[in-house]
């Protein structure tokens, strides 16, 4: 008759802990520096300046400061759970180790869950006696939130179960100890490795191809949680520098936590099927091998591929030729990532008698979908939405939002010269990048970037890509954009501005004349001249190329206002309230041009008279 | 008693037990034996619950041993290379033992200290291979098992420890009732202990049977007869040599039979002969069959 299941072992438990308790002092020495040490070695830094009023705000920021330990708490978690797991689940990996544990009266489960409670339990035993020192530590500084310090213990607790379920669960699908490190690791950056790996290969493959953000890298734990930083936000009526603070991946880590328990079970299932004759194995699960090689395989031949162009041929090699190169490198990693995978399975370099089917299958298929990437089979390349599709488009990386029709149109016009110039890719020497986005009625976000070349001919030529892009940028829309900011030009929100002349001297020196002006100074010149210029289109162009036309229109001088809504508010999210005008004197530009003559001393040149003094590049 | 049936296990392929069967009562000393690769070891690790088999039953008292802690609670198994925690003494691995298995006695493993005078302190990778075997004996007669099971247990140990050891494994069959199931490539080794014997091969079973059987089944005479008599009829005589007038036979049959049949040549003299395990099993399966010979020699 089968005993009952129970599911843990005290004599497990106390051998383990007996032999690694190092593993989990260093842990807990390691979030005593990240945490308490840490803000406490800040704070005192900032509180020597405690009579500041700036301070003041670091006080109050020290909810923020706890928050932001978070990326480090991850980190440890990261790296912890997975020395854990080798130490706990050790016994997996050595034959007469394995052939010990499996010969005493317990059950696979019960060793399993007694090596995860035991291997878990000190990591969060460390969380809550760290979580508890941090409360002493900060039990003199005034504006500790609770609620913040609460959230930081359920950052570092659920972080740790996250952590070593998914190495628990790699625990299960090898049986060598130092494959497991790595398969972790790949694990945790997997998806944003491959997504990116594609991502560039499309680049070259694609014409236009361009992204918006990554969308698989919620499957890559590490590089999500790294990428997380904190929130803030001004309390509304509260004292200037008050802010509330957020980690926008509390959610994802809540997802990870409940992702980790699963893995954790699955890697319960796996050691109870597992045959203990795999320890050593480099793949523990059978079926898994074929999976192992083909994966292996797929990722060697993108990953290779994508090195090779992005380390020795980028910004050398565009178009086809780079294509070629491309498609000629897959195969190349291919092989690398099967027959490597091949010898580490095999444990021998004698790996290629067999197997050359899958391989070859494996190339024809990776060749094909680069042919049809190549080849535009899915249509991307010629795409352009309709008209009556698009609610905005934005075309820099100002994220800006423009909605005129008149501007849709130009960036429609712009977009189908840049596919017009697809043959010419590969000759592309001077080249500007050119992202256009569409934003759709029906929520859809269409993107594409283009090297757009920048040739003399084609900047003399105003029908070619460069001349409508100049078009697109000077509309009246894009004029007010730069001229009109989001924060309103008042006496309040005015923090400076000021006049630049910037040029040559005899000497060959870069020199430069400033006048900074006044509030009353920065708004007459604003209200009076600068605005009614730009709408005579005669001030805030943009040119997209320098020829004699445009240089003997531009002069040498700039002004900029720069704005914040609150003017004392210095908080991390600061740059959220601001805005700067920064508009270029054309010779056109009359009221401005007026104003400045008969108010600072700068004399405007042209950047034509600059280069013809000066010589050089304007 | 521990029955073992059509057992098969394969390792990428390779048949390393093929249809075993193999029968061990209660009590019972069982001396396995087989050349490097017959699947002793294979075998001794399904007992021991480690492996899994691919087909086939292993039980232990009509129970199932894989994944059944009732009964791995009742079996001690020391393996040809014993595993140690690092940094281990003999005393933490007892404690170990001690919070795992329910029947172990420490006062057995006090009393057994002195027969085998290793420090209970002392590091495992501070001991040689032979004390680190002895102190696996040690170890696994504190558990009080039912059933032990023995991998190639006496390598390493000197004359004088092998005697030792065996001394205390008999004493606790005959005080307990304890089964052993001890394996080796060496038949010589295992004569004077055991009361059961099997031969494998090749992950095959080629012959088993109680040692008494065996005994009492073949006789080995010595005897010189006068010039010109023959040997008489009805003797079923598995192997002869002759020089001059004096026959040496290996006969199939009882001492008694086989010497009144030969009294009937009215010899100068019969001496019956001890027979070695080895003997016994060349000449009782065919008489030099050379695969046989191969495997015992």
């Amino acid at each position: 008759m089968k005993s009952g299941i129970s599911f843990f072992n005290r004599g497990i438990a106390l051998n383990l802990l007996k032999r690694f308790w190092p593993l989990w002092t260093t842990y807990l020495a390691t979030l005593l520096f990240v945490f308490p040490v840490n803000i406490l070695s800040k704070l005192s830094w900032e509180l020597n300046w405690a009579f500041d009023s700036s301070a003041v705000y670091e006080i109050y920021a020290v909810n923020g400061y706890i928050l932001r330990t978070g990326r480090l708490v991850f980190l440890a978690s990261f790296v912890f759970a997975v020395l854990v797991a080798m130490a706990v689940f050790g016994y997996l990996y050595d034959q007469r180790c394995c052939g010990l544990m499996n010969s005493l009266p317990l059950r696979r489960e019960t060793v399993y869950s007694t090596a995860f409670i035991t291997g878990l339990a000190p990591m969060l035993a460390a969380d809550l006696l760290v979580w508890l020192a941090a409360w002493l530590v900060l039990s003199g500084v005034p504006n500790v939130g609770a609620d913040y310090m609460l959230q930081w213990l359920a950052m570092s607790v659920m972080s740790n179960i996250a952590f070593f379920g998914m190495a628990s669960f790699c625990a299960g699908l090898t049986g060598s100890i130092p494959i497991l490190p790595a398969l972790y690791a790949v694990l945790n950056v997997a998806a944003w490795l491959l997504e990116a790996a594609v991502r560039s290969l499309l680049d070259v493959l694609v014409y236009g191809y361009a992204y918006d953000g990554f969308v698989l890298s919620w499957l890559s734990p590490v590089v999500r949680l790294n990428s997380c930083d904190v929130e803030s936000e001004q309390i509304e009526g509260a004292a200037e520098w008050a802010c509330t603070y957020s980690i926008p991946c509390f959610n994802y880590l809540i997802g990870f936590c409940i992702a980790g328990i699963v893995l954790a079970v699955l890697g319960l299932l796996l050691v109870r099927r597992r045959r203990m004759e795999v320890a050593g194995d480099v793949v523990a699960v059978g079926w898994l091998k074929p999976a192992f090689k083909y994966c292996m395989a797929v990722g060697g031949a993108l990953t290779f591929a994508c090195a090779v162009y992005e380390c020795f041929f980028n910004y050398v090699l565009y178009g086809v030729p780079a294509a070629l190169l491309v498609i000629a490198m897959m195969p190349v990693g291919a092989f690398i990532g099967f027959f490597g995978s091949e010898m580490l399975m095999q444990k021998s370099l004698h790996v290629f008698t067999k197997g050359w089917k899958q391989y070859i299958s494996i190339c024809c298929c990776l060749t094909l979908l680069a042919l049809c990437a190549e080849f535009d089979v899915a249509g991307y390349e010629k795409r352009i939405p309709d008209f009556d599709d698009i609610e905005y488009v934005s075309v820099d990386n100002r994220a800006g939002k423009e909605t005129q029709p008149e501007t849709i149109s130009l960036c429609r016009e712009l977009h189908q010269k840049l596919i017009d110039d697809k043959a010419q890719e590969s000759g592309v020497q001077n080249f500007s990048s050119v992202p256009i986005n569409y934003y759709l009625k029906d929520g859809r976000h269409i993107c594409r970037l283009y090297k757009m070349d920048c040739s003399d001919e084609k900047k003399a030529d105003p029908d070619s890509a460069v001349g409508a892009l100049n078009k697109l940028y000077n509309c009246p829309e894009l004029i007010s954009e730069r001229v009109c900011p989001s924060v309103p030009v008042t006496k309040n929100t005015i923090i400076s501005a000021g006049i630049i002349a910037d040029g040559g001297s005899p000497e060959g020196h870069y020199r430069y004349d400033t006048v900074n002006l006044t509030q009353e100074q920065a708004l007459d010149l604003y209200y009076s001249c600068i605005l009614p210029d730009s709408k005579e289109g005669t001030i805030g162009l943009l040119f997209c190329f320098d020829n004699e036309e445009v240089l003997k229109r531009e002069t040498n001088v700039n002004i900029w206002i720069e704005l914040a809504l609150n003017p004392r508010y210095n908080g991390p999210d600061a740059y959220k309230y601001c805005a700067t005008v920064y508009v270029t004197l054309l010779t056109d530009s009359s009221r401005t041009l007026e104003w400045i003559l008969g108010s600072t001393s700068i004399e405007p040149m042209t950047r034509y008279e600059l280069q013809q003094l000066y010589g050089g590049p304007a | 008693m521990i029955e073992v049936r059509k057992l098969c296990k394969k390792f990428d392929g390779f048949a390393a037990l093929d249809g075993l069967d193999i029968t061990v009562p209660d009590g019972a000393v069982y001396g396995l034996v087989g050349p490097n690769g017959a699947g002793k070891s294979t075998l001794i690790r399904h007992l021991a619950g480690i492996l899994r088999q691919d087909g086939g039953e292993l039980l232990f008292d009509g129970e199932p041993v894989f994944e059944n802690p009732a009964v791995k609670a009742r079996i001690a198994y020391i393996p040809d290379d014993a595993f140690y925690y690092p940094g281990a003494s003999v005393k933490d691995m007892m404690q170990f033992y001690r919070r795992i298995y329910p029947s172990f006695s420490s006062e057995r493993f006090e009393k057994l200290g002195g027969a085998f005078g290793i420090a209970p302190e002392r590091p495992f990778r501070r001991l040689s291979k032979g004390m680190k075997k002895q102190a696996a004996f040690w170890l696994a007669l504190s558990v009080c098992p039912k059933y032990i099971l023995l991998d190639e247990p006496l390598d390493g140990l000197d004359p004088v420890m092998r005697r030792h050891v065996m001394k205390l494994l008999l004493a606790d069959v005959a005080e307990n009732g304890t089964t052993v199931l001890v394996s080796s490539h060496n038949l010589r080794e295992l004569e004077d202990v055991c009361d059961h014997v099997g031969i494998m091969n090749k992950g095959r079973m080629l012959l088993q049977r109680p040692l008494s059987e065996l005994q009492d089944r073949t006789v080995k005479v010595q005897l010189a007869l006068p010039e010109g008599r023959k040997l008489p009829e009805g003797l079923d005589i598995l192997h002869s040599s002759v020089t001059g007038s004096l026959y040496q036979l290996i006969v199939r049959g009882s001492t008694g039979e086989v010497t009144n049949i030969l009294s009937t040549a009215e010899p100068f003299f019969i001496d019956v002969l001890p027979m070695s395990l080895e003997e016994i099993f060349i000449y009782e399966l065919g008489g030099g069959d050379s695969e046989v010979r191969d495997i015992i020699l």
